[in-house]
């Protein structure tokens, strides 16, 4: 076997493909083999001598000392990999026709040279190209990303399923509540027809009846007989008739009144569900407001005070009956949120070509961690059974099928306000598609 | 049946010493590097008998999120460190060695790598060289972020691991930084290790 | 001379006792741990003591801050793996006589019982 020399031990190192370089404690270059020439396109005998970072200024400085401190302090190996620091050194990528990488990954690992007495004056960087490795492991993490996002976006299709499926539910409840509301406001309204006729007869009735009486009394005063008179003054005092008179016209006149209320009450009902009309038509705002308020009343009056600001609006094409919903979920939670006591401002207006309804509270206001989360479906701070979380979910998608916007904005222990912005007029295409 | 789990007394308590020794190297060179006073703890030794469960019990390791760092040492001593740091010991790092307080994410990393090897450096050359034996050493690499050893375990399949886990605790108090170290070594080259403390306790 | 050997590894012990030199110990007492040592000293064991650091249940560095309390008339050698520097000053300024590193050797034991002018 023929022994190898020496001078053939150097051709190994200087041809070997794998960086050498070899440092001492300030980093300065005593050796600098063909792979690190080739690469960083610096030959030997300018490389040698000078301070590697200086060499190659994308070495930092801090680092390349620290490392070497350590080598030298520990008397033991250190390590750079392409994970953390992919390209130590900055030299072209080692696939340059079918690779993607630009620049060549590398693994570095420092170890001490210990001179014949032990000690330790230099130390050596060999550097390995992880080009092939990096790119494959790259290309498998990019992969598993793109495997994690189509399975995000199954999630989010699952989830969108079980929103529309929720909103499917709502819709159908709130149309059978329509068909109810309309059914019993028929059934009222032919009683209620019947008593209002009945109430306006009774009052002429009664008009009459008193009418006679009083005549009854003159004709009997005039017949001047002390003893008739006292008489019939008796009865009247025992009957206490001057106040019958008074108390019938007023008690009559309070039914009536009471009975124009349970008429718009029925048609506002009606109104509100309207199952006659789901379709688009121009609706005027004011008066959707308004009946919601009248449907919603008896849940409101007695804690809130509603303060109307209603601007000058024109008719805007919608389904009136969906955003009186719309209307209504959101005066109900402002009414939630400021509890006794509180003020709800029903503002609306036009800006920039667009109608807004504003509904404004002077509530305890949303946390800003709930705010983002506000219109996803079965989200509620409610307690269990309060809240179905579908109300806002619900009202931004019809907002949505109007082309429109909901927007809210809320400071914490001073008040929410949510806008319903809309278009004025739908485009053509989408309200036939939707209606 | 592993030569480990018939340990003796005497061969447990000789090899504690070993890695007594070995580990006041480490700190003194880790005190070096860093400029600080590290405190060591007395170094442990089990022998694994049992599940890994029950030595993960034992060390107190098992449940907690942390940080896990390993690194191979190959020759005729054989096996891998792991180093467990505390999740927000990390970030107690760059201080300790004498970077500034912003460094960026792959920078902390690359310092996790870097205290993985120095103590792994340190732990096994004291060993190598107390039982006269010539070790290598592979790049570290970074095991699992935020998770218990419990889990990183488990999600590995350890190969002949059963035989000997070395527990040794480093603490530096001016970073409030700590880590544990788990030496781990293949059953066979753990003969390599009873030799030398056998051949160690002979001279009584 | 009466010697007490602390250390928790009896391995370690049986080596401070090969490295002392012939007679210089009349009668040697072992403890496993510093409230162990203290208790032997405190019966009357120990005219020189040698002391590891990292010990369980009390240290090395606690031992000699307890005799240092009470003023004790005991020559103590520290014999410990924990060879950084501030360890080493610590253990002066608790009263340590001197320092030897583990693994110990007759050689360095030799040398510190010189040093501390004991032969």
């Amino acid at each position: 076997m023929a022994t190898v020399g020496m001078p053939t031990l150097a051709s190994v190192l200087q041809q070997i493909n794998l960086g050498v370089v070899l440092l001492d404690a300030e980093a300065r270059v005593h050796f600098w083999n063909d792979f690190m020439a080739v690469n960083s396109g610096t030959r030997a005998e300018t490389a040698v001598g000078q301070l590697l970072f200086e060499l190659c200024p994308e070495v930092p400085e801090l680092w390349i000392k620290k490392k070497l401190e350590s080598v030298f302090t520990l008397e033991n190996m250190a390590f750079s990999a392409w994970q953390q620091r992919p390209h130590l050194f900055d030299f072209a990528g080692s696939r340059p026709i079918t690779g993607q990488a630009q620049k060549m990954f590398q693994n570095a690992t420092f170890f001490p040279l210990r001179e014949e007495g032990g000690a330790i004056t230099l130390v050596c960087l060999a550097l390995t190209d992880a080009t092939d490795i990096a790119v494959q492991q790259l290309a498998l993490a990019e992969l598993n990303q793109l495997l994690q996002a189509e399975k995000d976006e199954q999630t989010r299709l699952i989830k969108r399923l079980e929103e529309t499926q929720a909103q499917l539910l709502q819709s159908e409840k709130m149309a059978a509540i329509g068909q109810l509301a309309a059914g019993v406001a028929h059934e009222i309204n032919n009683p209620v027809g019947f008593v209002n006729s009945n109430l306006g007869s009774l009052k002429g009735y009664f008009d009459e009846v008193f009418a006679v009486l009083t005549e009854y009394q003159t004709l009997i005063a005039a017949q001047g007989n002390p003893e008739l008179d006292s008489a019939v003054q008796a009865l009247n005092k025992k009957a206490d008739v001057d106040f019958l008179t008074q108390d019938i016209a007023e008690l009559i006149r309070e039914s009536q009144g009471g009975l124009d209320r349970v008429k718009r009450i029925v048609v506002d009902l009606r109104d509100f569900s309207h199952v006659d009309s789901s379709e688009w038509n121009m609706a005027d705002l004011h008066h959707g407001l308004d009946s919601t308020l009248n449907v919603i009343w008896n849940e409101i009056k007695y804690r809130v005070e509603i303060i109307k600001e209603y601007g000058d609006i024109p008719a805007v094409e919608a389904i009136g009956a969906q955003l009186n919903q719309v209307f209504m979920n959101l005066i109900i939670n402002a009414s939630h949120a400021v509890g006794e006591g509180g003020h709800i401002w029903l503002r609306t207006g036009t800006q920039d070509g667009e109608v807004f309804v504003e509904v404004r509270d002077d509530g305890c206001g949303i946390d800003p961690d709930n705010l983002n989360r506000l219109f996803e479906p079965f989200f509620t701070t409610k307690p269990v059974g309060k809240g179905t979380g579908l109300g806002l979910s619900l009202a931004y998608s019809i907002i949505n099928k109007h082309h429109g916007r909901l927007t809210v904005d809320s400071v914490v222990g001073e008040g929410s306000r949510f806008t319903v912005w809309l278009p004025q007029r739908q485009p053509a295409a989408a309200a036939e598609a939707d209606a | 049946m592993s030569q480990l789990t018939v340990l003796s007394e005497d061969q447990r308590d000789a090899l504690q010493e070993l890695m007594n020794v070995a580990m006041g190297q480490s700190a003194d060179r880790l005190a070096r590097l860093t400029s600080t006073f590290v405190t060591l703890s007395v170094p442990r030794v089990h022998a694994v008998t049992d599940t890994l469960d029950k030595v993960l019990d034992l060390l107190g390791l098992g449940k907690e999120a942390m940080l896990v760092t390993r690194q191979s040492f190959l020759g005729k001593l054989r096996g891998e460190v792991l180093v467990c740091f505390g999740e927000q010991g990390a970030s107690e790092l760059s201080g300790l060695m004498g970077y500034g307080d912003d460094v960026d994410a792959s920078t902390q990393d690359e310092l996790l790598m870097d205290v993985t090897n120095i103590l792994t450096g340190a732990c096994i050359n004291g060993l190598a060289q107390q039982i006269q034996t010539m070790v290598s050493y592979g790049s570290p690499s970074l095991m699992a972020r935020a998770k218990s050893l419990r889990e990183v375990l488990q999600e590995q399949i350890l190969q002949g691991y059963q035989s000997l886990v070395l527990e040794v605790r480093f603490e530096v108090e001016s970073h409030s930084f700590m880590c544990d170290l788990l030496v781990c070594i293949t059953d066979d080259s753990a003969a390599v290790v009873i030799e030398a403390v056998d051949q160690l306790l002979s001279d009584f | 001379m009466k010697v007490l050997i602390v250390d928790d590894s009896s391995m370690s012990r049986k080596l401070v006792m090969r490295a002392l030199p012939e007679d210089f110990a009349t009668q040697i007492t072992q403890a496993g741990n510093g409230v162990e040592a203290l208790e032997a000293f405190h019966s009357g064991a120990a005219e020189v003591i040698f002391l590891d650091l990292t010990m369980p249940v009390m240290d090395g560095f606690n031992t000699l801050e307890a005799l240092k309390k009470e003023d004790a008339n005991a020559i103590v050698i520290v014999i410990s793996a924990d060879i950084q520097p501030i360890a080493q000053e610590r253990v002066r300024n608790l009263g340590a006589a001197a320092f030897v590193k583990k693994p110990i050797t007759p050689e360095a034991m030799e040398q510190a019982l010189f040093d501390v002018g004991l032969i």
